[in-house]
């Protein structure tokens, strides 16, 4: 939901110190100042996924490994993901897609690190992680899409603050990986796409 | 300095800003801390995707993609996942180089690229994975690139940040660079822009999208797009595509043509006779990408993503003049 009064960017704000030097301040400048950074805050959210399919049938990663038992497919990341001001991360929203040549099941989910092993092998989908519905299809197609939401579980993320490494430091960070699984025959199910994005939440 | 980068944002009451009264300090200090958590965070400038692409012993492979930063960044972070017994070396931009092992249970490569100035120019970045000629075949199941947070600031035209001492109770409201609650109002200068996708092959003729026919036909099927919202009652965004083209000789031209599902509208961006050599053409789609709604818990417009007028693009490419191929190596949209 958004935190800005007006759900927008308020237009002709000036960004010259001259314009607001021995000037009375205005109320309603200052409302709309307020409310655009509310608004850029709320849409500072970033695409942290986005791989779509390259044809209707050909393509993706397949679970060669291991036969009727979820695998790991590909993971992205791990992302230092955005926190809101209750100091949970922005939720996730998701979307996951692929084929197979037989009963078969697609998860996407967003895990803290060191997590996804367990969290996306569970026989019930824990709430970070979207499940397809059993599908067996040969078209490459979006088959689960939502969001989820995390706890928070801070981790010193190492950084450098100046040019040409000067200034090395660390920020307090959540740390995510995406991952996205299947199930299936053994080489049976191929996940051809995914989509992962930040939202500020309701 | 202290145009400290906060870990968590804040939300400015606007409430408290209310003709007639006093507005308390902690108000604008709370602006100063989300106009540097603004500021601060890096935006994702490679958002993941999956290339699948597999490097034989003794091979390499170079990847380019189109971005234009924020322009605060130090340091931006390659993570690329990888499977094979393989021992491969990461080269960036720079050309600066770093060997890995990788495992065949799948290895996170995580490189670390430290820049030598800060830049919101539109540019091109690129990486080069080489495999070792003793190793087996490596494959590329992941790439990303994302600009690290920042921990504080600086008080520049660059960084635009906020010296949040000066927005401590009883000190005076100035009107100066960088700092008070003007500097507040200065910061919104800062750019903000996301990069929806950047997805690429392998710049050479033998990986890159290639095609010799005069009808369209699709590189890049249903691919997810949701705006940025900016003012109050967009339903639409704008986005700039750039395509990286080639062709194998000096009279073949292509067209890339983008399809908003959502809208059945396109658009097409010619490359005329780009020669053998590489380049970018770009084409913008202006008001037609659906952006953001703020009331729904996904961000999409009727909540999801799979409802009947899907939110996604189609990308296909043909060759429009010429008997030669056109090549495509890499798809970037970015917010204009």
């Amino acid at each position: 939901m958004s935190t800005s009064t007006l759900g927008g960017l308020v237009r002709g704000i000036s960004t010259t110190l001259a314009d607001y030097e021995a000037q009375a301040a205005r109320t309603s400048t200052w409302r709309a100042i307020a409310n655009n950074w509310n608004h850029i805050a709320d849409e500072r959210s970033r695409t942290l996924v986005c791989w779509a399919a390259q044809s209707t049938s050909t393509g993706g990663i397949t679970n060669s490994k291991i036969a009727n038992a979820w695998q790991r497919l590909v993971s992205f990341g791990p992302f230092p993901l955005l926190v809101t001001v209750d100091g949970r991360p922005y939720n996730v929203r998701l979307a996951v897609g692929g084929r197979s040549t037989a009963s078969a099941q697609l998860r996407i989910g967003v895990c803290i690190t060191g997590t996804a092993e367990t969290q996306m092998a569970l026989a019930t989908a824990p709430s970070n992680v979207l499940e397809t519905a059993s599908f067996n299809n040969a078209t490459n197609s979006w088959r689960v899409d939502g969001f989820v939401t995390l706890d928070p579980e801070f981790v010193d993320y190492a950084i450098v603050n100046g040019v040409s490494s000067a200034s090395p430091s660390s920020v307090a960070a959540v740390l995510v990986t995406v991952e996205v699984w299947g199930k299936a025959a053994s080489s049976s199910v191929y996940a051809t796409q995914a989509y992962a994005a930040e939202q500020v939440p309701l | 300095m202290t145009a400290t980068v906060p870990a968590a944002r804040t939300v400015v009451r606007e409430a408290d800003v209310v003709t007639g009264q006093a507005v308390r300090a902690r108000t604008w200090l709370d602006a100063g801390e989300l106009a540097n958590w603004c500021g601060g965070n890096g935006e994702v400038l490679v958002p993941a995707f999956s290339p699948n692409f597999a490097i034989t012993a003794g091979s390499a492979a170079t990847w380019y993609f189109r971005v234009t930063p924020p322009g605060r960044a130090v340091r931006r972070t390659w993570h690329l996942w990888l499977t094979g017994n393989a021992a491969v070396e990461f080269k960036d931009t720079a050309s600066a180089t770093q060997n890995y092992i990788i495992a065949d249970s799948g290895t996170l490569l995580i490189y670390r690229e430290d820049l030598t100035a800060k830049s919101a120019a539109l540019q091109t970045i690129n990486f080069t994975l080489t495999n070792a000629a003793s190793s087996a075949t490596v494959t590329v199941l992941g790439v990303t690139c994302f600009e690290a947070p920042r921990i504080t600031l600086d008080a520049t035209a660059a960084d635009l940040g906020v010296e949040l001492t000066t927005l401590q109770v009883r000190e005076p409201i100035e009107a100066r660079d960088y700092s008070s609650a003007v500097g507040v109002a200065l910061a919104l200068a800062s750019p903000q822009r996301r990069q929806y996708f950047n997805i690429a092959r392998p710049r050479t003729t033998a990986d890159a999208w290639s095609t010799q026919s005069g009808s369209f036909a699709s590189i890049l099927i249903e691919v997810p797009i949701l705006a940025r919202k900016l003012l109050p009652a967009d339903t639409t965004g704008n986005v700039r595509f750039a395509a990286y083209v080639s062709a194998s000789d000096g009279t073949t031209s292509g067209e890339i043509r983008i399809t908003n599902n959502a809208t059945a509208s396109t658009i097409t961006i010619a490359a005329t006779t780009p020669g053998t050599g590489w380049s970018w053409v770009t084409g913008d789609f202006s008001a037609d990408i659906l952006c953001e709604d703020l009331t729904q818990a996904t961000g999409w417009p009727s909540g999801a993503l799979l409802t009947s007028a899907s939110k996604t693009l189609t990308i296909a490419t043909r060759r429009s003049a010429g008997a030669g191929t056109f090549y495509v190596a890499s798809i970037a949209a970015v917010e204009y």
